[in-house]
């Protein structure tokens, strides 16, 4: 039995190894790069403090007109009817009234998911509608809606003009955007 | 003679065995430390971990998460409008252009602008007091750096011996960019180059 025991001892310590040791050992790996990850982010953390802290400062000097105003230029939600009590207000100016309103909304693109690194962060709607109106008229309406702040960019329009008639039939349509979530 | 050789034998093999059993021990020995030591330190990485999650959860909570989203929301409002800005188009220059190209005798009937397959179309009829007055036209577009490819075809006589017509081009985005209808230097030398073209021109 005496003789036996180096051998018995030596078996042990192997199995101790393999069963045991190995297996902490590789836990402890994880845990090591964990713990590593934890330092180096609380590390930063009074970095992030600062900077957040001179961002807060940048954005407290915005004046709130002009926060306002950019949230208008892209809202949060497309809000169809606000839109086109926008257009008809803007095209009520010139005495011309917006008929067959159609609002389109662009649907949600599922390759976001598999490169969000490509996604826009903005969506698209596009709302096309008809109306009579002048020739100077229509510039005039297009022209304020080109430099509305809201966004609007006219995809297409056509219009046919009739002999010695004053008055044309316009289709239009518009792009306008808003902020995704 | 024979029993003291024997007997130096078995001392040899006894302190063989003695080695032997010294270095399974140390072996032993050194594996089961190892075996605490690493049990030990799995205890003491969880028990820092779980410390560091705290702080970290503190050091969040301090953060502000609420203003820093809002932060965020404004980059992206303001990146995500500069860029539509940059890309915005306006139409009414076009009708400018349009307006001081056409030469009298010239008349369009229909206007269609659209966006196809990502290109900015221009489709276009028309009447001309004859071919002369046609060709000018022509000239003045073909000349125009702001149109690509463009195409007059469908010619035909009408009733009052007028030249009817279609035109179709493909827009240069510059004539009705926003940003470059803000500065409108290359809009204004674009309307000059069509009036010097009228003029050098012989008139009908």
């Amino acid at each position: 039995m005496k003789n036996k025991s180096p051998i018995i001892l030596l078996l042990l310590s192997v199995a101790l190894f393999y069963t045991f040791t190995n297996v902490e050992y590789k836990k402890v790996t994880g845990l090591q790069a964990q713990a590593n990850d934890y330092k180096d982010i609380l590390s930063n953390v009074s970095d992030i403090v600062r900077f957040r802290d001179s961002l807060l400062l940048a954005y407290e000097e915005f004046p709130e007109e002009d926060i306002t105003r950019i949230n208008r230029v892209l809202p949060d939600n497309v809000d169809a009817v606000r839109l086109a009590l926008e257009l008809d207000s803007m095209a009520s100016k010139y005495g011309i009234s917006i008929q067959d309103i159609n609002v389109e909304q662009e649907e949600e693109d599922f390759s976001d998911l598999i490169l969000p690194e490509n996604s826009l962060p903005y969506q698209k709607v596009t709302v096309s509608f008809s109306f009579i109106s002048s020739y100077d008229n229509l510039k005039r309406f297009l022209s304020d809606m080109e430099r509305n702040l809201r966004i609007m960019e006219i995809k297409s329009l056509s219009f046919d003009v009739k002999e010695d008639a004053t008055l044309y039939e316009h289709e239009l349509a518009i792009e306008t955007y808003w902020l995704k979530e | 003679m024979t029993s003291t050789s024997s007997g130096i034998a078995q001392v040899e093999r006894r302190a063989s065995r003695t080695f032997l059993s010294t270095i399974a021990f140390f072996i032993f020995s050194a594996s089961v430390i190892l075996a605490l030591g690493v049990f030990g330190y799995r205890l003491y990485l969880e028990y820092s971990i779980d410390q560091m999650s705290g702080a970290l959860e503190e050091a969040r909570a301090a953060l502000d998460p609420e203003a820093i989203s809002e932060l965020t929301e404004l980059h992206r409002r303001i990146v995500s409008t500069r860029s539509l800005i940059d890309s915005h188009q306006v139409v009414t220059p076009l009708f400018a252009f349009i307006e001081d190209a056409a030469p009298r005798m010239v008349r369009f009937t229909s206007f269609k602008f659209s966006h196809e397959e990502g290109k900015l179309v221009l489709d276009l009829t028309g009447e001309a007091r004859g071919y002369s007055a046609l060709a000018l036209q022509a000239d003045i577009f073909n000349k125009s750096r702001y149109f690509r490819n463009p195409v007059f075809s469908d010619l035909n006589l009408n009733d009052k011996g007028d030249v009817k017509f279609s035109f179709k081009g493909l827009l240069e985005p510059g004539l009705v960019s926003y940003s470059g209808s803000v500065s409108t230097e290359t809009f204004e030398s674009e309307l000059e180059l069509a009036t010097s073209t009228q003029s050098n021109l012989p008139q009908i």
